[in-house]
């Protein structure tokens, strides 16, 4: 895919925190791009660097190396009222992990759901409430659930009630960072259906995970995040078959399936060892 | 049993028909489970949020809620029945017949001690062993839990560690005084898959050293045919299917364990890949 073309563009970036003798280098010449009607996968451990990356994408954190991109927009440059236009406009939405403390609890859900429309305004109350049962709706959110508070609905209801407030706006970008780990297997399905049916040709989605199931189970291309820099990224379904970086390598290994792992135990020690040597 | 299977014939937990009730709404949440677990042994217990694999759990280690008794059916921990058992009998027998680890390691630490400390301490109090003998059992537990600095660990605090590194210092305590059974519920759940291997290469590594029984409760199907001998699906408090972990998750007889297994092979790894094809080495 062309950059022209790509719905968010990731250039090289840095980012540290800290200054001087206590910097520390958090994300280092990172680069990916995410477009229309793509679904990416961004997978690495705990520490990586990948909630990092989807922060800096909002402007929450700095860059301070390389470009980001959003629709053509290099939002790295932006000031703080073009933040807040840009984010009053709702072009990327973010889900997080743990819907229950992203959702006001003290909101009845379809408030909740409600709430960017009103902020945004110029709509009337029944427009509001035909907007938010059709992206209820879009989720598989049962209409009596909209009447009922977060600590009334099970974990993949609240997520699913936490996608209809993302889509809302009509975001050209989704962030799902982490969006089924918290959720057993039952609701975990039901999340990712309502995840790949939301797949549409204007929207693209970059979803953050160390699951790397759920990241085969869902996405095109999957980017591999390792201590900060994108060792590996490709077709999902090549780099699960034939993963080339040792940390991917260790990765694929080390996931269980129903057969077994890919790796024994000596293997995967081995791939460790080999790990440290690299130790970038 | 399975390939896995060189235990041998001691049971060292056994649970028959154990009902758990909700004292003020009468509810019966786990309505007669039976099983046993022989030195040596895994078993699994696999089933969807409020299927009662938890509360089954707790019910043997004693620690159910306050409300939510045991209403029926009996555990017995090395031939001696729990219920029988005096607040000094349950002292003495976790941590050394019994222990459990639990999902999210950094909730069970406490925050503003050293974490070498809260080990050595419960080497100190239980084993009789003094400060010095302590702070070396503390380290050699945590080298054998993979640790990879054993002496900056023992003086760091819960706050400096990874949730990998914290659960491998829970397992550390959990396994101090050498227990026989280990409950280890959803204990690698929230870790990183590459830490998750480890951690599970630790446990087979101390089932197959010190003949360490295993009760393990996951919702990942694959880490239970990983490491488990045995299975039991639990479904709404009941047990619907119970036998060798190759038979059930392989030829699953219950529509419900079919349901999990189709569940799981939707978005797991297996849709994609079977293990033979895999060229990672």
């Amino acid at each position: 895919m062309s950059e022209a073309h790509a719905l968010l563009d990731v250039e090289n970036i840095d980012v540290h925190y800290g200054r001087r003798r206590s910097k520390k280098e958090i994300i280092r010449s990172a680069g990916f791009q995410v477009g229309a009607g793509e679904i990416v996968g961004l997978i690495g451990e705990s520490g990586s660097g990948k909630s990092t990356i989807a922060r800096a994408v909002l402007g929450l954190v700095g860059v301070h190396h390389g470009h980001i991109r959003v629709s053509g927009q290099d939002v790295t440059t932006f000031s703080g009222s073009q933040w807040r236009d840009f984010r009053r406009r709702g072009v990327v939405q973010y889900v997080f992990q743990d819907p229950l403390r992203s959702l006001d609890g003290d909101l009845l859900i379809f408030d909740s759901i409600a709430e960017p429309l009103r902020i945004r305004g110029g709509a009337s109350r029944s427009a509001v409430a035909e907007t938010v049962r059709t992206y209820a709706e879009k989720v598989n959110l049962d209409e009596p659930l909209l009447q009922r508070y977060p600590g009334e609905l099970s974990g993949g209801q609240r997520q699913r009630a936490a996608m209809a407030r993302a889509l809302i706006t009509q975001p050209r970008l989704i962030i799902l960072d982490e969006p089924v780990s918290a959720l057993d297997a039952a609701s975990r399905v039901q999340v990712l259906d309502s995840l790949l049916a939301l797949r549409s040709d204007d929207v693209g989605l970059l979803y953050i995970s160390h699951d790397l199931g759920s990241v085969a189970g869902i996405t095109d291309r999957t980017v591999v995040l390792y201590q900060g820099s994108v060792v590996e990224s490709g077709l999902t379904s090549a780099l699960v078959r034939n993963p080339q970086h040792p940390y991917t390598r260790l990765l694929v290994g080390s996931a269980p399936t129903l057969s077994g792992t890919p790796l024994d135990r000596g293997q995967r020690s081995a791939l460790r060892a080999e790990l440290e040597l690299l130790g970038v | 049993m399975s390939e896995h299977g060189h235990h041998s014939t001691v049971i060292v937990l056994d649970v028959q028909g154990v009902r758990i009730r909700n004292e003020v709404s009468n509810a019966e949440l786990v309505k007669g489970v039976s099983f046993s677990v022989h030195r040596g042994q895994t078993l699994g217990i696999v089933g969807e949020s409020g299927s009662g694999k938890t509360l089954t759990c707790r019910a043997i280690l004693g620690i159910l809620p306050n409300l939510i008794q045991v209403a029926d059916g009996t555990v017995d921990l090395l031939g001696r029945r729990t219920a029988d058992f005096t607040k000094q009998d349950w002292i003495d027998v976790r941590g050394n017949v019994i222990s459990a680890v639990f999902q999210d390691p950094g909730s069970y630490q406490n925050p503003s001690i050293r974490l070498g400390k809260q080990v050595s301490e419960v080497l100190r109090v239980k084993k009789g062993l003094s400060r010095k003998e302590a702070k070396l059992e503390t380290l050699r537990l945590f080298a054998a839990v993979h640790l990879r600095d054993p002496d900056l660990v023992y003086e760091q605090y819960v706050h400096e560690l990874s949730g990998g590194m914290l659960q491998r210092v829970l397992i550390a305590t959990a396994i101090a005084l050498g227990p026989d059974i280990l409950i280890a519920d959803e204990a690698t759940t929230a870790l990183d898959v590459t830490v998750q291997a480890e951690i599970l290469d630790l446990l087979m590594e101390l089932k197959e050293r010190d003949g360490l029984s295993l009760l393990l409760v996951s919702h990942d199907l694959a880490v239970i045919a990983q490491l488990c001998d045995e299975v039991l699906v639990m479904k709404s408090g009941e047990v619907v299917e119970h036998g060798p972990a190759r038979e059930v998750l392989h030829s699953p007889q219950h529509e419900y364990t079919r349901l999990l297994i189709s569940e799981h092979e939707r978005y797991g790894l297996d849709r994609y890949i079977q293990v033979e094809e895999v060229d990672v080495v």
